[in-house]
């Protein structure tokens, strides 16, 4: 008889693993990227509709090959790294914030540098500081402009040449002929392939927050924070309907994609339930400065990744016990709240947008 | 849960069933006993001060002598001689340590060295003499002095912990189902010791055995009640327990909020010491667990080599096992078979070995929702890996209580448990250079 020897406890939740977690995730990932592609064929052309089944195509082969020299190099069993690293999450992330116009050959290069140096270089899955897809979509952005700018219109709306970010005056937030919430919300406009139907993303992240997959603290933080924060805002800009304005901010522009699959990243993100939404409020601050002060169109991206590079200060500020000072960090909360609402009120005003 | 905070805990497989049904067998062939072994060290290190020598002759309750610290009198549990001495593993302390060997005569011969007390005639002060003077300690695991818990003031409730909620074990359940007036006896004298007006029962949802044999006697207590209460572990966790029943915490004791938490069993042993003059002698064990043939409860002397227990039960399945001295959650695993029963002992679990491989860790922050104390495991087991003292000084890591939930919720299969023990022993060790260069 060999008695062996390992610390407490011997009993283990067979409930959930990180890799069902993960499989999961992406299973989500592809009915979105199902959906994209039902939209696109009925609403753009058949053109566009096989452009974002070979999109997503490229971006998984492309990782599945990173990840395969990857291992080759660093002398790994193939299989095992490729199960281990998670790469197909990121491409499937990656994509999906692409528009449909973009070049194969933009992808590829977006995704390898994302899994290269989003992922690799920091030692794998799991010790990432930044959210790897997001900085594939940021090379895009900044590398391949002309290849993600000039997205055409919908069929029915051939006139419309760019994403609605771009075409959406942010200051006034008055929609472009033809477009209504009730249109935002089902998804029907041009924009990245993930992020245009807010209806099936809100589904998305309802069903990940049951299963435990996604934090809700951290979407729920994103999207109310940017609500109150453009709310405030159109009733300092003296909008029509400053409650529509707030609406129509996180109804466009992939927030809404942002907030159920990349604010909840949670490799990148804070792990105390008052980090999350200190990252999701301060998420939502940035993305809307860049968005109506800013000189891009859009920010969701950037600003995710730029509260990822502040997740290790955030996770030092909440100390002690989760159950401490419960009233005075809500108050911190509220702080940064109002602090957020009066930054980007007064950027806008000094920058004479407003 | 709250949105900010989180009180933790979670639902977890209790294996109960591979013992509940069966009932209690007690252990009395000689062969099967065997020599018993008394450990000459208490549960804090520090040796006992002994009454009596080898080759002295002892009955069941012949006093042997009493620990070092808190004042806690250690009995014979069987009659016979006192051999030798041997050096043997202890499963408290976790090395070897000394134990006279008592080679059981199995005449079972008694000393009756404690007073009695009639039951409607005890005070309060005599009560606590007896608790103090039989030796009673906690019997959920602890074995914490009983008495001491019964110098506080203002006490106005006994709340009485029958939560059991390491997995597989079983035996505090059925001894409430046989012991029953025992138990509400020993109730009432607590209540009676400490001045409380009231008592409660809590047990976890679901055990009907429980309930039944307890409501057929409550109607003449009329001061207890009882209090049934979520299966979350660590349900029976003092903190967690006084949470659910009262929704109020405390700093340090839960006597600053007028409240006093024995085990059911220590009830138990409280009527038998007061009552009938009886020290702890014997035990109910569980053994349990997927490694063992037989799993059972059974009744055995306190100080009986563990081995012979297991073959009591048909012995081990499969060649490489964890044994366990009590439940899988908390205890540790034994590097063998040869110490003996302590009588705050309620089982031991045997389990086949396996190996499991960690994933890097997600950050998904489950351990920190289901921390029973409402710490950040995670936090903890990056600032360990940083050699950040400061962090986990901002971290609480003292106020861990081990219960290895942040270990079982991990998705990554990591020991985020043991990574906090490791906290503590840094701080520890931190400390200790810190006392040292101020001298």
């Amino acid at each position: 008889m060999k008695f062996r020897i390992k610390p407490a406890p011997f009993q283990r939740s067979t409930k959930r693993t990180t890799k069902g977690i993960m499989l999961e995730l992406s299973l989500v990932l592809v009915v979105v990227w199902f959906v994209a592609i039902l939209m696109n064929y009925t609403l753009m052309g058949e053109a566009e509709g096989t452009k974002t089944i070979l999109m997503g195509d490229v971006a998984l082969v492309a990782a599945f090959v990173t990840d395969v020299v990857t291992a080759l190099i660093i002398k790994k069993n193939v299989w095992q790294y490729f199960v281990g690293s998670y790469s197909y999450v990121t491409a499937l992330i990656f994509v999906l914030t692409l528009p449909v116009t973009v070049s194969y050959y933009a992808i590829v290069v977006g995704i390898v540098l994302a899994i290269v140096f989003g992922k690799i270089v920091f030692g794998g899955f799991g010790y990432n500081p930044i959210n790897p897809a997001g900085l594939g979509r940021i090379i895009v952005a900044l590398s391949f402009s002309l290849a993600i700018t000039g997205v055409p219109g919908l069929v029915s709306d051939a006139t419309t040449s760019a994403t609605i970010t771009s075409a959406l005056n942010w200051k006034d937030g008055i929609l472009p002929d033809g477009f209504s919430l009730g249109r935002l919300f089902l998804g029907n406009y041009a924009g990245a392939i993930g992020e245009t139907s807010a209806l099936t993303l809100l589904i998305a992240g309802i069903y990940l927050s049951i299963r435990k997959i996604a934090d809700p603290r951290l979407m729920v933080s994103y999207t109310v924070s940017a609500f109150l924060i453009t709310l405030f805002m159109g009733l300092a800009f003296g909008v029509a309907n400053p409650f529509v304005y707030g609406i129509t901010h996180i109804l466009v522009g992939g927030l809404a994609f942002g907030a159920v699959f990349m604010v909840t990243d949670p490799v990148t993100t804070p792990t105390s339930p008052m980090g999350k939404i200190i990252f999701g409020l301060g998420a939502a601050a940035i993305t809307i400065l860049i968005r109506v002060s800013g000189a891009l169109p859009e920010g969701v991206v950037f600003s995710i990744v730029f509260m990822n590079l502040l997740t290790p200060i955030i996770d030092g500020l909440v100390k002690g016990k989760t159950t401490d000072k419960i009233g005075q960090r809500w108050g911190v909360i509220l702080a940064l709240l109002v602090l957020a609402i009066g930054i980007n009120i007064g950027v806008a005003f000094l920058g004479g947008v407003a | 849960m709250g949105i900010l905070f989180s009180r933790g805990g979670c639902h977890i497989q209790g294996h109960k069933e591979l013992t509940h049904g069966k009932k209690i067998i007690t252990l009395t062939d000689p062969k099967a006993i065997g020599k018993i072994y008394i450990p000459l060290v208490s549960g804090n290190g520090k040796e006992l001060l002994l009454d009596i020598k080898e080759g002295d002759y002892v009955k069941k309750g012949t006093r042997i002598g009493v620990s070092q610290g808190f004042y806690v009198p250690v009995f014979s549990p069987v009659s016979g001689f006192v051999s030798g001495t041997e050096k043997r593993f202890n499963s408290l302390t976790g090395r070897p340590v000394d134990h006279y060997v008592i080679d059981n005569a199995f005449k079972y011969e008694t000393e009756e060295s404690l007073k009695k007390y009639d039951y409607d005639k005890v005070s309060s002060e005599e009560i606590v003499e007896a608790i103090k003077e039989a030796g009673i300690v906690g019997l959920g695991g602890a074995g914490f002095p009983t008495y001491i818990k019964y110098g506080a003031k203002n006490i106005k409730t006994i709340l009485i912990n029958a939560c059991e909620c390491e997995p597989y074990l079983t035996t505090d359940n059925l001894m409430v189902v046989e012991e029953t007036e025992t138990m509400l006896k020993g109730i009432s004298l607590m209540m009676r010791a400490s001045q409380a007006k009231k008592a409660i029962i809590a047990f976890k949802e679901g055990h009907s055995d429980m309930k039944e044999a307890i409501l057929k006697y409550i109607d003449s207590y009329p001061n207890i009640e009882i209090k049934e209460v979520k299966d979350r572990y660590p349900a029976g966790w003092e903190r967690t327990l006084v949470w659910n029943v009262f929704k109020k915490e405390y700093e340090n004791l839960p006597s600053e909020i007028g409240v006093i938490v024995n085990n059911a069993q220590t009830a138990m042993a409280v009527a038998k010491a007061v009552l009938e003059g009886k020290p702890i002698t014997e035990r109910v064990v569980t053994v349990s667990g997927t490694a063992i043939k037989e799993p059972q409860n059974i009744r055995v002397p306190v100080g009986t080599v563990v081995s012979k227990i297991i073959e009591a039960c048909g012995g081990y399945k499969g060649e490489q096992v964890f044994l366990l001295a009590g439940g899988p959650m908390c205890s540790k695993a034994q590097m063998n078979d040869q110490f003996v029963v302590e009588k705050q002992s309620g089982g031991y679990t045997v389990l086949f070995f396996e190996e499991i491989e960690a994933e890097p860790c997600l950050r998904c922050g489950a351990c920190t929702l289901h921390c029973p104390a409402s710490l950040q495991p995670v936090e903890i087991k990056e600032a360990v890996e940083k050699k950040d003292e400061k962090r986990l000084q901002d971290l609480k890591v003292n106020s861990c209580i081990e219960c290895g939930l942040c270990t079982f919720v991990c998705p990554s299969r990591i020991m985020v448990t043991e990574s906090i023990r490791k906290a503590k022993l840094m701080l520890k060790i931190a400390a200790a250079k810190a006392k040292a260069a101020k001298k």
